[in-house]
């Protein structure tokens, strides 16, 4: 994946937005106190949030439930006013709502949806022609490339309530893409999926990208699909960015150990283990070690000319545990610390 | 223009969807036939039993009937779908969708649904009127059917103003059942003749909750026994209250809080 960043797309400076939210206790007589005596709470959902984003980068924005992910995804496209802090996007005040700037950007969220249940795509991109003002060959090309791209020729003229999951999140991205936009807020678009739509989306989105060149800011749960598509990660927990570099980055300082997993024809442990290798699992033949990265190939060459081994892989530790780690208070510090902040 | 051009687009879409359960429409156009006879039976029966009501005899008494009936249907068919609608939006983040669109989220989210199903009432409430015209009840000359028009006019913006309220509570409360409970009961002061009411309420009715714009000023108008001042004081009342509401409307959205996230 090649691009060229010289442009920003969009800036924060310490972004923050609280929410009060009412408490209540267990029970009916709690309820009952708090109908009448309501408690709230304050709830910083994103506190002093620093990012700068390049124009065309696509970038993954990661953290557990809670975390303040769609807030600032809500911030960022004007459906939310901040509490404090500034936010330019394409030189625009997002909550100031201006239609060329609301022209510029689409959101696509997995669980909410653009189309009309009871009437086929079709008339849901109708109206949004209407609404974009797309002149009739700008629409039929449009629709025309974006039909080909996601494979949903066979769906056009079906209810939206009759079609499957898969085929109404690739007809909500294409309503959500007929305008072209020039930055486009995914908030989970994969959800719910099964893992072949979920791929399909994913090479769907990256075809786009090298194609149109969108700037892409992007949650999801699923770490394949940040994996395979962003180029940097920021990652935020409690409303508070932790990390903002590339995935490699991350996984390199978060988890500097390989994991080797060996299968021996027979007999003892052929190789010595030896410093900075350790055993993790043992079952019959098999042994897993955790590796760090500067030995894996010493040990590797050493298996290998023992004349010994039915099977060897080596593999990065699971993305989604790196993650889980991070949102420990020791993982969040040992990636802050380490980490500097990348701006375009 | 664009925002009509794409309100246009959603009528459309909101009658193709109607046509997609074919039975339930036909039944809804059928219901709300019959409500209207009921409404007129309930009337009859009035006037067994007595000559006039505060002073509205029983053909004046239909008049308002006609336009009470006419109001209550283009509300029924323009706003309440979108009232309903709402409330939906809101409770399910929907809402969020609509307001990252470049349109003009108030004129939409008002007029994005219309519903057909009280085109029975409007075709029948016309005929009622159109009755009364031949029968005499009505004298139309030119300037009674303009104070008319203003005065219907009026009344529309004033109902209006109130679903545009309720809109504002559903976002400001994130949510708000029985929404259209608050416009029945509205609607149910409208059906009999202001004058009927004390006096304290008779004023109240004319200034701090306009309802006797809604239907008995219309009927006046075309009965012929409104002045203009009376039919503009409700214009002028119908257009602070848009006002008013419209900047409600501005600063609700600005404190949306969405659903989740």
């Amino acid at each position: 994946m090649t691009q060229t960043i010289n442009e920003v797309a969009i800036v924060t400076r310490q972004l923050s937005r609280s929410f009060s939210i009412r408490q209540k206790s267990e029970g009916l007589a709690a309820s009952l106190r708090n109908f009448f005596s309501p408690v709230y709470k304050t709830v910083n959902a994103v506190c002093d949030l620093e990012m700068s984003i390049g124009r065309g980068e696509i970038i993954g924005f990661l953290g557990p439930n809670g975390a303040g992910k769609t807030t600032t995804l809500k911030m960022l496209s004007g459906l939310l006013v901040p509490s404090g802090g500034s936010i330019e996007v394409l030189g625009f005040t997002p909550f100031d709502r201006d239609h060329a700037f609301l022209r510029s950007i689409s959101l696509v969220m997995g669980q909410k949806q653009n189309l009309w249940w009871d009437l086929p795509p079709v008339e849901t991109f109708e109206i949004h022609r209407r609404i974009y003002g797309l002149s009739d060959e700008q629409y039929r090309s449009r629709i025309d490339e974006l039909v080909e791209m996601l494979e949903i020729s066979d769906c056009l003229e079906t209810q939206t309530r009759k079609l499957s999951l898969g085929q109404r999140m690739r007809c909500e991205l294409a309503v959500s893409l007929l305008h072209q936009p020039s930055i486009l807020f995914l908030d989970e678009p994969t959800i719910g999926l099964d893992i072949l739509m979920q791929k399909k989306i994913r090479s769907f989105l990256l075809d786009y990208h090298r194609r149109f060149k969108p700037t892409i800011l992007l949650t999801s749960h699923y770490m394949d699909d940040v994996a395979a598509l962003a180029q940097r990660v920021i990652v935020i927990n409690h409303g508070r960015k932790i990390f903002d570099g590339r995935l490699r980055d991350l996984t390199d300082r978060m988890r500097p150990e390989k994991i080797m997993t060996v299968i021996i024809n027979n007999g003892e442990f052929p190789c010595q283990v030896r410093e900075g290798c350790r055993l993790i699992h043992q079952e019959g033949q098999l042994y897993r070690f955790l590796v760090r990265r500067e030995v894996v190939g010493e040990l590797a060459a050493c298996l290998y000319n023992t004349g010994q081994i039915a099977d060897l892989t080596i593999e990065d530790a699971p993305l989604e545990e790196i993650i889980g780690q991070l949102f420990t208070d020791n993982g969040a510090a040992a990636a802050s610390a380490t980490t500097p902040v990348q701006t375009p | 223009m664009l925002q009509a051009a794409i309100i246009l687009k959603l009528w459309k879409a909101s009658m193709m969807q109607a046509m997609e359960y074919r039975g339930s429409f036909a039944f809804s156009i059928i219901a709300n036939f019959f409500d209207f006879i009921f409404g007129f039976l309930q009337y009859l029966v009035f006037f067994t039993a007595a000559q006039s009501i505060a002073g509205w005899n029983s053909d004046q008494m239909l008049v308002l009937y006609g336009v009470f009936m006419l109001v209550f249907a283009l509300q029924f068919i323009f706003l309440y779908p979108n009232l309903v609608a709402m409330g939906d939006m809101v409770n399910s983040g929907n809402l969020d969708l609509l307001l990252t669109k470049p349109v003009n989220a108030q004129l939409i989210l008002s007029f994005r649904r219309i519903s057909f199903e009280e085109l029975g009432s409007i075709s029948t409430a016309l005929v009622l009127l159109g009755w009364l015209t031949v029968k005499g009840a009505i004298n139309l000359t030119p300037a009674s059917v303009a104070l008319f028009l203003v005065a219907i006019v009026a009344a529309m913006l004033l109902i209006y103003c109130l679903f545009l309220l309720l809109m504002c509570l559903a976002v400001f409360l994130e949510r708000l059942d029985n929404m259209a409970q608050l416009m029945w009961s509205m609607f149910s002061l409208c059906r009999y003749p202001v004058d009927v009411y004390p006096a304290r309420l008779r004023f109240m009715f004319f200034s701090f909750l306009p309802v006797a714009y809604i239907a008995s000023v219309p009927a006046s108008a075309l009965l012929g026994t409104a002045s203009a001042a009376q039919v503009m004081t409700g214009m002028i009342i119908a257009l602070t209250a848009t006002f008013a509401t419209t900047l409600l409307w501005r600063r609700t959205i600005r404190a949306y809080t969405s659903a989740g996230g």
